[in-house]
């Protein structure tokens, strides 16, 4: 099936009419915008239709968290999930696409984010005894101070 | 019978990256495997977002030594595409000839370093010693043997005059010539198909239910290749074949590897010979308008995927990188299931892992 | 018997300098300074011609060649095969990476540079470094081992 047709079907099914593009080499991206809670019948119906390449989870903060699931079918299309902060939480997919086990460990111990469901929730990069915190989370204070870093250095931006 | 755990790594023979395996066996028996990963964790995201577009190209080339050029490249394509610059098409055949002749030294690594694993130093010199041609084709253009810093944003930084061109002609007849040499004694080599044959098995289900990408994949019959079926590049302008093939043991992903390493030869002399007049690069601004693209590209171990969000300064807002050795490893534990003690070699090399690569 | 005794252990050094063995690690670097530490067994750079072998086993080796930029998980391993080298024993640092960090300097989970963890007996700057310059600094290391 070409991609414009998945995209047409998963959106009539679920009842969905949120979809964006996002610049893609070489094609452009389809994003669609999902609640949280529909993200697994979501991903049951792109395995019905075919498309099993989970290329990566993306996790965006902003004023939440921002889940973003990239799969590839001869053609770009991702899933949008916003989780709530606080006591982010969403289920996990690795049920359905076992390859996803990896990239949910990593947001999980890189961002917080809790998955259900998901069977080995240990460490995946960082040390047994890491207790620094969430290392890509960024905290108001964060942003500000790396801004303003940015404004003063310009071409160094690194910092120590 | 009793349960033996072997510890294999940090560090160990077998292994050029610390990584460590838990492998529980009973008898020969490998029944269980654990993979502790970590080691080379560098927290290339966090950095990327530290440094300006431009010092990333230099971060991001060291995430990995073998495999830096396509890194750079996927990076690169991205940021020209949120600039909305279109790179001349000289620089575009540039820099896909060294993406493949990237492909062909990885490969001919990959053979060494399995060569090495199941005994077989023979193969590991020779292989070698030919990777040098390759090398010495890339310090010719770039001055560089392993880290080229080749691509700026906006197109590469060396151009190729008419002596470059008659070393790339000649030195890629001289490699074709010994590496079509090494995949036929391979390919007919006993001891070799007894060392790899039948092991290590995923079948194509697997393949699928994984995700997994690049030549393992294709070595199970997973008839997908980035470079001709969502062409970036120069990729565009050439046809290639794609060796596939359905046993899905470290047979199959070696022979598919030394094929591709044929097509690659065969696709560089093409682009030799196709490379039009013009400039190599265009002028790119500091700061990348608000945005965010995905990019792909097909790294010598399968599918690289890059995200990129822009929020209008110097600095990019977040930088997501999935490398195809992260993908692959998950299948470890399934591959190294029943398999001989003896066997454990063979089938970590045949993977071709690079753990610099997955954990970043 | 103190004539004997002294010849014995001047055997001993000659040999030792005549065959330094090593140990290569890699402590958490991009894999480029440690391809080109191998490309130093194959037939083109060939360090078996200096007596250099390359050991599997610490307790095997003379000189730990160490790459890579320290990260936490590897610290405590790194040190114990450094424990587990039998004296008298030499430490190269090959890169940049190993040398101050290099390119990853900043990064929240590396300690930056060998000689942070490790006393350091020869710097080979470099990203990554030529084997020309690995066997160069193999060598002065060797002639300081008196």
């Amino acid at each position: 099936m070409k991609m414009e047709d998945i995209v047409n079907d998963l959106m009539a099914t679920l009842g969905l009419d949120n979809l964006q593009t996002m610049l893609g080499i070489p094609d452009d991206e389809q994003v669609i915008h999902l609640p949280a809670a529909q993200l697994l019948t979501a991903v049951e119906k792109l395995l019905e239709l075919g498309v099993w390449h989970l290329s990566a989870i993306t996790c965006l903060q902003e004023k939440c968290f921002i889940l973003l699931y990239h799969f590839w079918c001869f053609g770009n299309l991702t899933l949008r999930v916003e989780v709530a902060e606080g006591t982010p939480c969403i289920r996990s997919v690795s049920a359905l696409i076992p390859g996803a086990e990896y990239y949910e460990r990593e947001i999980r111990e890189m961002y917080g984010i809790e998955f259900e469901g998901l069977t080995n929730p240990s460490s995946l990069f960082l040390p047994d005894n890491w207790h620094a915190g969430y290392p890509m989370r960024t905290t108001d204070e964060q942003n500000a101070v790396a801004g303003e870093n940015e404004r003063k250095n310009g071409m160094q931006g690194g910092t120590s | 019978m009793n349960k033996v755990v072997v510890p294999i790594g940090p560090q160990h023979p077998l292994l050029k990256e610390p990584m460590s395996f838990l492998i529980s066996l009973e008898g020969e028996q490998v029944v269980d495997s654990v993979l502790r990963l970590g080691y080379v964790h560098r927290g290339i995201e966090k950095l990327a977002q530290q440094r300006t577009y431009i010092q990333n190209v230099y971060l991001i080339e060291r995430i990995c030594g073998i495999c830096s050029h396509i890194h750079t490249t996927t990076y690169c394509q991205a940021v020209e595409t949120l600039l909305g610059l279109e790179v001349p098409k000289r620089g575009l055949y540039i820099r896909t000839l060294l993406c493949e002749l990237e492909r062909i030294h990885s490969h001919l690594l990959w053979l060494g370093v399995l060569s090495k694993n199941i005994g077989l130093d023979t193969i590991f010199m020779y292989a070698w010693r030919d990777r040098e041609i390759v090398l010495n084709l890339m310090e010719e253009i770039s001055g560089g043997r392993v880290s080229h810093a080749v691509n700026v944003i906006g197109g590469v930084r060396v151009d190729l005059d008419a002596m470059h061109i008659a070393t790339l002609q000649n030195g890629l007849a001289e490699l074709n010539d010994r590496v079509e040499e090494l995949t036929r004694s391979i390919e007919h080599d006993r001891s070799f198909a007894a060392r790899t044959r039948g092991i290590g098995k995923l079948t194509l289900e697997d393949v699928k239910r994984f995700c997994v990408v690049g030549p393992v994949a294709r070595a199970s019959g997973l008839n997908i290749d980035l470079r001709r079926d969502a062409p970036y590049g120069a990729y565009r302008d050439f046809e290639m074949e794609v060796p596939i093939m359905d046993q899905g043991d470290v047979w199959a992903r070696s022979m598919v590897r030394m094929y591709e390493t044929v097509q690659a030869i065969r696709l560089s002399r093409r682009i030799v010979e196709a490379l039009p007049e013009g400039a190599v690069s265009v002028k790119a601004p500091r700061k990348v308008p608000q945005g965010e693209i995905v990019s792909r590209a097909e790294a010598p171990r399968g599918e690289v995927f890059y995200y990129v969000r822009s929020d209008g300064t110097q600095v990019p807002a977040r930088l997501k990188v999935r490398t195809p050795t992260l993908t692959n490893l998950i299948t470890l534990s399934k591959q190294l299931k029943d398999v001989q003690m003896a066997d454990v070699s063979s089938v970590i090399a045949g993977v071709d892992l690079c753990i610099a690569c997955a954990d970043r | 018997m103190k004539k004997n005794s002294i010849k014995v252990s001047n055997i001993v050094s000659w040999a030792r300098k005549k065959s330094p063995w090593i140990l290569h690690f890699n402590s958490g670097g991009c894999n480029g300074c440690d391809i080109e530490i191998l490309s130093l067994l194959t037939p083109l750079y060939d360090v078996e011609r200096f007596g250099i072998l390359k050991e599997s086993s610490p307790r095997h080796a003379d000189i730990l060649i160490c790459t890579g930029p320290v990260t936490e998980q590897v610290k405590p391993r790194l040190q114990r095969i450094y424990d587990q080298i039998p004296e008298p024993k030499w430490v190269l640092a090959v890169g940049s990476c190993s040398c101050t960090g290099g390119i990853f300097s900043g990064s929240y989970n590396i300690l930056g540079g060998i000689d942070k963890l490790l006393p350091v007996d020869m710097y080979i700057p470099g990203c990554p470094c030529r084997p020309e310059t690995i066997i160069d600094g193999i060598i002065k290391l060797v002639e300081l081992m008196e």
